[in-house]
């Protein structure tokens, strides 16, 4: 499957292969991990974000094959080419994953890989339809400029992609103490889909979680803090369209009822920011929520 | 060339077809296996714990739990009334704005939330459902 759906179309049957493995997990250890519409509505933004990436990709090389006239040099493709390409593109995804969460316009995009209250595999491949409009990907082709090649770039990025569909379940608990703190895991990443206040806007990792680490914003899981999975505004709804569009529907009334000099800010601020303070940014959630004896939060 | 258009169009076609295939499948085995649950709010506390988990500061003062515990009304110190409903094998919640297209019928009161794919929900409140209609009132239209 080397077509429309690109070389992530050879994981499909893996992916396929993996979820039922969790089904008959959940089967005998918790039913309702699972729920038949919700997975129904994130395979299908699944399959509608390969048909999207897929029109999208041909674009993206030529922008990178663009940009990659200009590099101060040529890296080539050495082995040690691939694991800095891969380094790179994984702190690349950092940022970029960090901006999807601290700024309405990249939210927009990527809010629809969060509106399951679910975890589970198939959240996995809940994924946007929309990063190629909210140009997401200016975050990763930079690197061609320093002489990575663009098809190298794409390459890493597929496997980094791959590489964070297993984390998305609740069946492994803690991997062990080294790869915990090297590697981005289920218990990292569940915090990272978790909306209680101690977890909120933490772990941005794609693979690697040192990232976290190094920029102030990692968040162990807390034994006594069960997460609870989803967004802040529940999205309540099984709608395959809403579930894509919902916030750039949001984001422009939003942009069009407000006052003259506060409509960029809709598009720019983060998520929940409003100009009348009548809604709840993460920073007023943790206000709110502080238990007395939690540990300091990083901002 | 014409040719490879179509043959392209062909393949694309078919792993198109073959991962519709495979989202079907995987959501049958789901239902055949009887994932999911049938949810229900047990007890106010519950109702009480789910508000203020879905919206920071939101302490509730009263609450009317549905018979069924399939939803909750909840009031805050500061007169907001939230509405909590099933959602899947989840719950969730929305701050009510207004009292429009909410009806009382004896002891089911029907409550709007006015967001049209939240949608509305009766909920079956015994003899609190008159109480709710006047919290609900103050809210405005």
């Amino acid at each position: 499957m080397t077509g429309v759906l690109g070389p992530a179309g050879w994981a499909i049957p893996v992916f396929v292969a993996l979820i039922v493995t969790e089904m008959l997990w959940a089967k005998g250890n918790s039913p309702t991990a699972y729920e038949p519409r919700d997975t129904f509505t994130s395979l299908m933004l699944g399959l509608g974000s390969l048909i999207a990436g897929a029109l999208a990709a041909g674009t993206i090389y030529a922008a990178a094959t663009w940009l990659y006239g200009f590099r101060i040099a040529t890296i080539g493709w050495a082995w040690w080419a691939w694991l800095a390409a891969f380094v790179l593109d994984d702190f690349n995804y950092y940022w970029a994953h960090r901006t999807g969460h601290r700024v309405r316009w990249f939210w927009a995009s990527h809010v629809n890989h969060h509106s399951s209250q679910h975890y589970n595999l198939s959240t996995a491949l809940r994924q946007t339809w929309t990063g190629f409009v909210a140009l997401s990907f200016v975050f990763r082709i930079w690197p061609v400029l320093l002489g990575f090649d663009p098809a190298m770039l794409i390459a890493v990025g597929g496997i980094n992609l791959v590489y964070q569909f297993w984390i998305h379940t609740e069946a492994i608990k803690r991997l062990p103490r080294p790869v915990e703190a090297i590697f981005n895991t289920p218990s990292h990443h569940r915090v990272h889909h978790a909306t209680n206040p101690a977890y909120l806007d933490r772990n941005y990792a794609g693979a690697l979680i040192v990232w976290d680490r190094l920029f102030g914003t990692f968040q162990p899981e807390r034994d006594d803090v069960r997460p609870n999975y989803g967004i802040v505004r529940q999205l309540g709804s099984f709608n395959l369209l809403w579930a894509a569009f919902h916030e750039w529907w949001a984001m422009a009334a939003d942009f069009l009822r407000a006052p003259w000099r506060h409509k960029l800010s809709y598009l720019v601020r983060e998520p929940g920011w409003s100009h009348d303070g009548s809604r709840q940014t993460t920073a007023m959630i943790r206000s709110h929520w502080r238990e007395p004896d939690e540990p300091p939060q990083a901002s | 060339m014409p040719g490879d258009i179509t043959a392209e169009a062909q393949t694309a076609a078919l792993e198109l077809a073959v991962a519709l295939a495979a989202i079907i499948f995987l959501v049958v085995l789901a239902m055949a296996i009887r994932l999911g649950g049938d949810p229900r709010i047990r007890s106010e506390d519950e109702a009480r714990r789910l508000a203020e988990t879905s919206l920071a500061g939101f302490h509730p003062v009263e609450v009317g739990l549905d018979r069924a515990g399939i939803g909750a009304l909840l009031r805050d110190g500061q007169g907001r009334i939230m509405l909590i409903r099933r959602h899947g094998v989840h719950f969730v919640a929305r701050l009510l704005d207004g009292h429009a297209g909410s009806r009382l019928n004896q002891n089911f009161l029907i409550v709007a939330s006015g967001e049209r794919r939240f949608g509305s929900i009766t909920l079956d409140l015994g003899a609190k459902a008159q109480v709710w209609v006047s919290h609900l009132r103050r809210l405005g239209a």
